[in-house]
């Protein structure tokens, strides 16, 4: 039998090293997901209070991360069911862009709006690869998707992004959805 | 391995590296050209994708959960949880039969119980979504439809051996302290206890007082009450 929180030393401790330790990427996470810094906030809250609600089934904090992401994405898909919309019809473009005062310089600019322009399941492997350092294989266990899959996600990501910042038309990324 | 296959493995993962891919790489000068392009273009991801990060997002994380329920509690626990819930309620009950009555008022109940959540509140930016505000509702056992969106603070409390909702609404003069009760209330009185000036009244699925800390007249008190009650009457109460 695993241990359950109250046989831990202290879940509450438990707890505050999870938030120290991911709250950040978590909410960079959701940022990107969501376009909007208010909701990026409200889907970290929601995503730590459902893990600590369910501290008792993460068994080795090494998963803490893949965990809780995990969890971040089904709470950002119960965002979209509660708005009766497709989760895959909704793209960032379309969302406002807040705060953009952080890095203004042309180049991250450009390849801000290029990331932007990207369907979400471009996008989210990218994220989870580029900043986190995820294999294909943890990306397609987490999005329960093959391999191969992920890895053609991938390709394509980077194959768009580049044919964009080599100065042509961004309204191409289109065609990737 | 030619040109074609290193790039697709490049593009789909450009730190992957084998003898295939390190072989075809030391041979063919425009595919390292290639895989330094796809380093510089995930350099450049890395910056477009930083955001800052807002200040005490952590603390504001451990505030909210400090307010929490034990975790576990869903799952294996919840059948035992039940079962100690039961018998405290009736070893609960054999003493209120026991026990005479203290003869304490339920406004004095309440401003014994409230205390630091409205100052705690002041810092807390945002505003609690309505389904979570519904639940803890609907945990108290407040059968109504309340849409409230001006509520910082939420909380399943116990008032008179009784569970309340416990609220700290927000509006521009500042924060007030709201609590519904599944309850029945006599009759609609002001209060002012121990520093809260407040007013109680009864409604339909119980009681509602409403009670600030700040310095406030009584019918400031009451005419809040009215207006989250009229909330409640628009939802179809």
């Amino acid at each position: 039998m695993n241990p359950g929180p109250n046989d831990m030393p202290d879940a509450n401790e438990r707890f505050n090293h999870l938030v120290n330790a991911y709250s950040s990427w978590l909410y960079r996470y959701a940022y990107w997901l969501s376009g909007s810094q208010q909701v990026a906030e409200d889907l970290v809250q929601e995503t730590f209070m459902r893990a600590w609600r369910f501290l008792d089934s993460l068994e080795s904090d090494a998963a803490a991360k893949s965990w809780l992401t995990t969890i971040l994405r089904r709470e950002n898909a119960r965002r979209f069911e509660r708005k009766r919309l497709e989760y895959s019809d909704v793209e960032m473009e379309t969302l406002p862009a807040e705060h953009e005062e952080f890095d203004a310089r042309p180049e991250v600019l450009a390849l801000r709006h290029a990331l932007r322009g990207l369907p979400a399941k471009y996008r989210e492997p990218l994220l989870l690869q580029v900043i986190e350092g995820y294999s294909l294989e943890e990306i397609a266990n987490m999005f329960d998707l093959p391999r191969n899959t992920v890895a053609t996600r991938l390709h394509r990501a980077r194959q768009k992004l580049k044919h964009v910042l080599e100065g042509n038309d961004p309204g191409e990324l289109n065609e990737l959805s | 391995m030619n040109c074609l296959e290193f790039r697709r493995a490049k593009l789909a993962d450009p730190g992957l590296d084998n003898a295939d891919l390190e072989a075809h790489r030391l041979d063919c000068i425009s595919c390292r050209q290639f895989e330094d392009e796809l380093r510089n273009l995930d350099d450049g991801v890395r910056e477009a994708f930083a955001v800052p990060v807002p200040e005490n997002l952590e603390a504001r994380v451990l505030l909210r959960q400090s307010f929490a329920d034990q975790p576990g509690v869903g799952l294996r626990h919840k059948y035992w949880l039940a079962v100690a819930a039961s018998m405290v309620v009736a070893v609960l009950g054999s003493l209120l039969v026991i026990l005479p009555d203290s003869g304490s008022s339920i406004e004095n109940q309440i401003t014994s119980h409230v205390g630091f959540e409205e100052r705690i509140a002041r810092e807390i930016e945002s505003y609690l979504p309505a389904s979570e505000v519904q639940s803890v509702l609907d945990a108290t056992g407040i059968k109504a439809p309340l849409e409230l969106t001006e509520v910082v603070y939420a909380h399943k409390c116990v008032v008179a051996n009784k569970p309340i909702a416990h609220l700290v609404m927000r509006e521009d003069a500042g924060d007030f302290t709201v609590i519904l009760m599944p309850f029945g209330v006599e009759e609609a009185r002001p209060f002012s206890i121990d520093g809260w000036d407040g007013h109680i009244q009864a409604t339909s699925f119980g009681g509602i007082a409403v009670l600030s800390e700040r310095v406030q007249s009584t019918d400031r008190m009451q005419h809040l009450s009215d207006r989250v009650l009229a909330s409640l009457r628009a939802t179809g109460d």
